[in-house]
């Protein structure tokens, strides 16, 4: 049943109990399918065969067609009406499109930036960092065991004797009064 | 004494022993049960449990899955669903 041009229903996530086309069957029980996103929202994607629900309609369609491709043969075959799906405006197909320019360009950005950045910095950095390391390395080790062997101490003395004497003298005082009163 | 508002049983109550030594009753309110799905009855991922005062504090993504169903049923419920839906779409 799954093959190129078989109209299909997702199943899982949130595209689930949507309508697509199967563009391409790949290894290992993937298909890569699309809406097209304009048309039903499901996105041109990679996706396992078991998320996916062979439907009894098929289109004649080429391997990986492009979106606007399987979209004129929608139009032909009258499958917007077949699948009770709007006919998407060309608004939204532009918008659809525009999406996904925005999304590459955004991927080609995110990769591109850190190269540049990194190996500019270090350059310049590396010497002024080093002298600024060692330094406060050498300071650091000093102050830590005052603090770690100086808190310790304190806290176990402290709580213990902080807790008795507070409740002792209440105690006597009450009794003391009792007996003044008495 | 709790206040008048406290005294009724939409109230958990706890009983702590405070720093000196005595027992008190603490007052906080009951927690909503864990989120279960409509079929199966199993608990739900992805639902948070709390008082409506807090979940409405979560973003709307964070409030329940965002599949169709999201929410309401488990996620292979969903999946034999869905599944059935198209079987009966194709047969008339």
């Amino acid at each position: 049943m799954i093959d190129v041009g078989r109209i299909c229903m997702k199943t899982a996530g949130r595209e689930s109990g949507k309508f697509c086309v199967i563009l391409d069957v790949l290894e290992d029980g993937f298909v890569l399918v699309t809406g097209p996103k304009a048309a039903t929202t499901v996105k041109r994607r990679k996706c396992s065969i078991h998320h996916v629900e062979p439907t009894p309609e098929a289109v004649k369609i080429k391997k990986n067609a492009t979106d606007d491709e399987v979209l004129a043969v929608y139009k032909k075959d009258g499958l917007f009406e077949k699948l009770g799906v709007k006919a998407p405006s060309a608004k939204d197909i532009e918008k659809a499109k525009d999406a996904e320019r925005k999304r590459i360009a955004g991927a080609k950005a995110a990769k591109e930036k850190p190269k540049p950045e990194k190996p500019a910095p270090e350059k310049k950095e590396e010497p002024k960092k080093e002298e600024p390391k060692e330094a406060p390395k050498e300071e650091k080790p000093e102050p830590k065991p005052e603090k770690k062997g100086k808190p310790k101490p304190e806290k176990k003395g402290h709580k213990p004797k902080e807790r008795k004497p507070e409740k002792k003298p209440a105690a006597k005082k009450k009794t003391e009064k009792k007996k003044a009163k008495k | 004494m709790p206040t008048r508002a406290q005294r009724s049983r939409s109230f958990r109550r706890k009983r702590v022993t405070t720093p000196g030594g005595t027992v008190r009753v603490r007052y906080r309110k009951k927690q909503p049960g864990i989120a279960r799905c409509a079929e199966c009855k199993r608990p739900l991922h992805g639902v948070p449990r709390g008082l409506p005062s807090e979940i409405r504090k979560l973003r709307k993504s964070q409030r329940s899955p965002e599949r169709p169903y999201g929410g309401n049923l488990c996620a292979p419920c969903t999946r034999a669903k869905v599944k059935l839906k198209n079987m009966e779409r194709w047969k008339e």
